[in-house]
This record gives C-alpha cells, sequence and structure tokens, in this order.
C-alpha cells in the first residue's frame, strides 16, 4: 500500500479531483484526508474553483506519452498541442518531427502557436544570490590547519620576496661602489678619508675616483685572451690610474668570497692592460678584509686589482666574487701609514 | 563526500537552488530558511552522499523541505490564487506572463517544469526527486506547458 503524505498527496489530490483516483490509491487518499480535514477543505475549494484554463486542457493520455511509439496517431487540431509540446521537449522522433514540420506547413495558422510553444521555457534568474553560504558551510580542525598553513606560506613568499629584494638592493649597492679610480694626485685636505674615523682624518685622503668606460674594460678583455691573465668581468676588477709617484695603500672595503683565491694587486708601466703585470703584492681570500697594504709607486702607471681563484675549483665552477670598492688611500707625506688598516 | 566538497556544493548549488525555491513560494527569508534546511540536511548524511549525487540530493530535499513549510505555515500558493484570481493582462513581455502563469500553476507541476527548465534534467531525475515515476512527470510538464499556453494566450500579443 502506498503510503500518502503532506510532501505528496497531491500528486494523488489532482488525480482524485479529475475522478482519476481508484482501488487502493483512492481508499489510501480517503484516509489521509481523514487525518488531514484542512487538505480536504483545500481540495473542496480547488475542485470548486479550478483554474479556468487548466479545465480547458484537453485530458492527455498518459499512455501515449510514455512511448514514442504510441505518438503515431495523426496529427490533427485536438492533439496537435500536445505533438507541439513533446517537439520541445525532445520526445520525439525524427519522423515525428517531420510530420509536424508538414503539419505546420499545411496550416501555417498554427506556426505561431507552435513558436509559442517553443517559448515557453522558464530561464533561471541568476541575480538571485543566496546570501548565507557561509553560515552553512562547514569548518574542521582540518580546514583550520589549511588555511593556517596558507597564511604561513604566504608570510613566507612574503619574507621570502622582501629578502630577495633587499639582497637585490644590496649587491646593486655593492656593484655600484666597483670602480676603477684615476689618481690625480691633489690633495683635498677637507675630505674626509675613513667616514666616522676621526683617527685617521689627519693623515690621509680618500682619492677622487672615476669609473672606468666599458671600452676600456672591453680593451682590456680582449688582450686577456692571449694571456694566462683571467679574462676579467666588469665586477672583477677595480682599475687605479696613477699619474704621479705617490704611496698608497689598499683595502677591499667589501670581500664576500664564496671561494678561494688570491686578490693580486698589479702595477704596470704601460697604459695597456693585461701585459707586462708585475704583482706588487697578492692578498690571500676569504680573510682578505683584515689585510691591507702600503705600496710606493714611483710614476706614472696603472694599478690594477684581480681576482685569481683556486683554480683546482674554478675548473668547475666559475664563482663571480665581489671584491667592493678597492679604496685607495693616498699618505699626506708620502709615508706609510700604520694605523689604516 | 568530504567537507570541501560539501563546500564545493554550497558555492556551486546553493543559488540554482535557492533560485528554484523563490521562483515558487516568492519568498525569500522562507526561501533561505529552506535552502539552508537543505544543507544541513545534506550535512547529516554528507558520509553516504556523494559530490555527484548532493545536487539532486539537494532539489529533493529542498523541495520536499519547502512543501512541509508551506503546509506548517499555510502558504498555500494555490489558496493564494484562489484569494487572487484576477487575471490581469497588461504585462510588457512575454518573460512577466510567463512568471504570472507559472505562479498559477499547481505546486507539483511547477517545480516539475522549474526543474526541466533550469536544470534540464530527465523525466526520470525529475521524478526522483519529487517522488513521482517518470511518466507522471511527462505528464504535469505537459500539462504545465498547455496551461500556461493557454493563459498567455494567443500569439498576436507577443510575435
Amino acid at each position: 500500500m502506498k503510503n500518502i503524505g503532506l510532501y505528496n498527496y497531491e500528486v494523488y489530490a489532482l488525480d482524485f479531483i479529475e475522478g482519476k483516483l481508484s482501488g487502493d490509491d483512492l481508499l489510501v487518499f480517503e484516509l489521509f484526508l481523514e487525518k488531514n480535514p484542512e487538505i480536504r477543505d483545500e481540495i473542496a475549494i480547488i475542485s470548486a474553483e479550478q483554474f479556468d484554463f487548466e479545465n480547458d486542457i484537453e485530458f492527455i493520455d498518459k499512455s501515449y506519452l510514455k512511448k514514442e511509439a504510441m505518438l503515431s496517431d495523426e496529427i490533427n487540431s485536438d492533439n496537435y498541442q500536445s505533438y507541439f509540446i513533446a517537439y520541445l521537449e525532445g520526445d520525439l522522433s525524427k519522423k515525428t518531427k517531420l510530420a509536424i514540420i508538414k503539419y505546420i506547413g499545411q496550416f501555417p495558422e498554427k506556426k505561431k502557436e507552435f513558436e509559442l510553444i517553443s517559448n515557453l521555457r522558464f530561464v533561471p534568474d541568476h541575480s538571485l544570490r543566496f546570501l548565507n553560504k557561509r553560515q552553512v558551510k562547514k569548518t574542521t580542525p582540518l580546514t583550520f590547519l589549511y588555511q593556517g598553513l596558507r597564511i604561513a606560506a604566504s608570510v613566507i613568499i612574503i619574507l621570502g620576496m622582501a629578502w630577495f629584494f633587499y639582497q637585490l638592493n644590496t649587491r646593486k649597492v655593492q656593484y655600484s661602489k666597483r670602480r676603477s679610480f684615476v689618481i690625480d694626485n691633489q690633495v683635498n685636505e677637507n675630505k674626509p678619508v675613513f667616514p666616522g674615523n676621526k683617527g685617521v682624518k689627519d693623515k690621509s685622503q680618500i682619492i677622487d675616483s672615476k669609473i672606468i668606460t666599458p671600452d676600456l674594460i672591453k680593451k682590456r678583455n680582449s688582450m686577456a685572451v692571449n694571456t694566462r691573465l683571467p679574462r676579467f668581468e666588469n665586477n672583477d676588477t677595480n682599475r687605479i690610474k696613477l699619474k704621479n709617484p705617490v704611496s698608497i695603500a689598499f683595502k677591499p672595503a667589501v670581500f664576500i668570497p664564496k671561494t678561494k683565491g688570491e686578490l693580486h694587486v698589479v702595477y704596470q708601466k704601460s697604459n695597456e692592460w693585461g701585459v707586462n703585470d708585475e704583482t706588487i703584492f697578492k692578498l690571500k681570500f676569504p680573510k682578505l678584509l683584515k689585510k691591507g697594504k702600503i705600496v710606493n709607486i714611483e710614476h706614472e702607471s696603472n694599478i690594477l686589482a684581480r681576482v685569481n681563484y683556486n683554480q683546482k675549483k674554478e675548473k668547475r665552477k666559475k664563482t663571480y666574487v665581489s671584491i667592493g670598492p678597492l679604496k685607495v688611500y693616498k699618505t699626506k707625506n708620502g709615508n706609510e701609514t700604520s694605523n689604516k688598516f | 563526500m568530504d567537507v570541501f566538497e560539501y563546500n564545493r556544493c554550497v558555492d556551486r548549488f546553493s543559488d540554482r537552488i535557492y533560485g528554484y525555491i523563490v521562483k515558487q513560494i516568492r519568498d525569500s527569508d522562507t526561501a533561505k530558511d529552506i535552502v539552508q534546511e537543505a544543507y544541513t540536511k545534506l550535512w547529516v548524511k554528507v558520509d553516504s552522499v556523494s559530490f555527484e549525487a548532493a545536487k539532486s540530493y539537494l532539489y529533493k530535499t529542498a523541495y520536499h523541505t519547502m512543501i512541509d513549510l508551506i503546509r506548517k505555515r499555510k502558504f498555500e500558493t494555490t489558496m493564494e490564487f484562489v484569494s487572487h484570481p484576477e487575471i490581469n493582462h497588461s504585462y510588457s513581455d512575454l518573460k512577466e506572463q510567463l512568471e504570472t502563469g507559472l505562479r498559477r500553476l499547481p505546486e507539483i507541476q511547477r517545480a516539475a517544469i522549474l526543474l526541466r527548465d533550469y536544470e534540464g534534467y530527465s523525466y526520470n531525475e525529475i521524478g526522483e526527486i519529487l517522488d513521482l515515476n517518470p511518466s507522471q512527470v511527462k505528464v504535469y510538464i505537459y500539462r504545465a506547458r498547455l496551461a500556461l499556453k493557454k493563459f498567455i494566450g494567443s500569439m498576436e500579443m507577443f510575435l
């Protein structure tokens, strides 16, 4: 026996109103109405004031709606609307569809009705939004874990990017400090030598510097091809050009070596880079930062600082080494100044 | 279905189900309650309902919740129709006419035709949601379309 409740009684109510309910269904529905008198009243109202348009609808034989084969009756003025709807619903075979098209051709006045029925479709209203999604959604400890991981990942990425840009900026500053110098022998007494170091201010001068042009670097590198000297990169060397005899001191201000090697300070008498180099002194790194050197230069010459790496390691991997600004100091009276380094 | 799939169901289906219910009862607050209730029931059965079946389950639950709620609150829409039987033919377009015609359909026909048009469900799927057999669904949909066609009237008004 079927169950009839508030959730499905309408199915039976319509058949009941139309007198199509029989047998067990009718009995069960009557029992349901006895238990629910308000539904009985409701059905009485509906029965009394049934929709006009509903009453006008011809009875649709359920049996012929079940199967396409049952729709093989000839289309006529009594059933054409059902055929039109079946066409719209996609329930018809190609053959029957053709029959409908033929029928419309025979009765052009039916075409408008066919078009009207074709337009009887409801489209979802996308402007309607369910705004209580948050209340409906569920969270679990796992959700919190994932949220926490997402937040942590975001923080790590942000910090990583901040660190990266900080490093990039720092390196840019370092690279910008790498330069070659032209010593003009003009001592500027007012210029501080060691900013922040008052003890040496009156004993030495920092020499005015000038960046050597890329063309000069290129020329030097082209000459290095035929020599044993390593090919210099723009960032690898600092160069100083002396015009007159001076006593100078060197100190690599910033040096962060990642491999072992030597910084050679090379003395040249000619103006050509890379030939007849004579090493004045060499400093081993990575302890380079702690060392310094005073050198007496007698006449016009070039001073070149170049980096030699540990050859065994460099065969496998070339490492760019930052030697930073190679600060050049000229003693005031041409004497050595031991307190500079 | 896990909690993430459940939440995905909320994101993907709640608007549609809400629209489906609102179209039938024309009461946004009640529709919200119904949708919320449907999701509550889904959550109770979250382990036994797959993500693929969740949409149908939500429609079905929402529909039956709506029916129950209507009965409880005596919001029977056909009663409403009876109390406002006048027919206004001064609508501007076919869409408005359809909306009005929809409100005048019996509840079961309205539910069936909206599932058919909104979601493109088959007769079988609609039958499962509305607890009907496919033939009944088909009959209700046919009746609904005929009723709408009758209601809207002559083609000359719109075409």
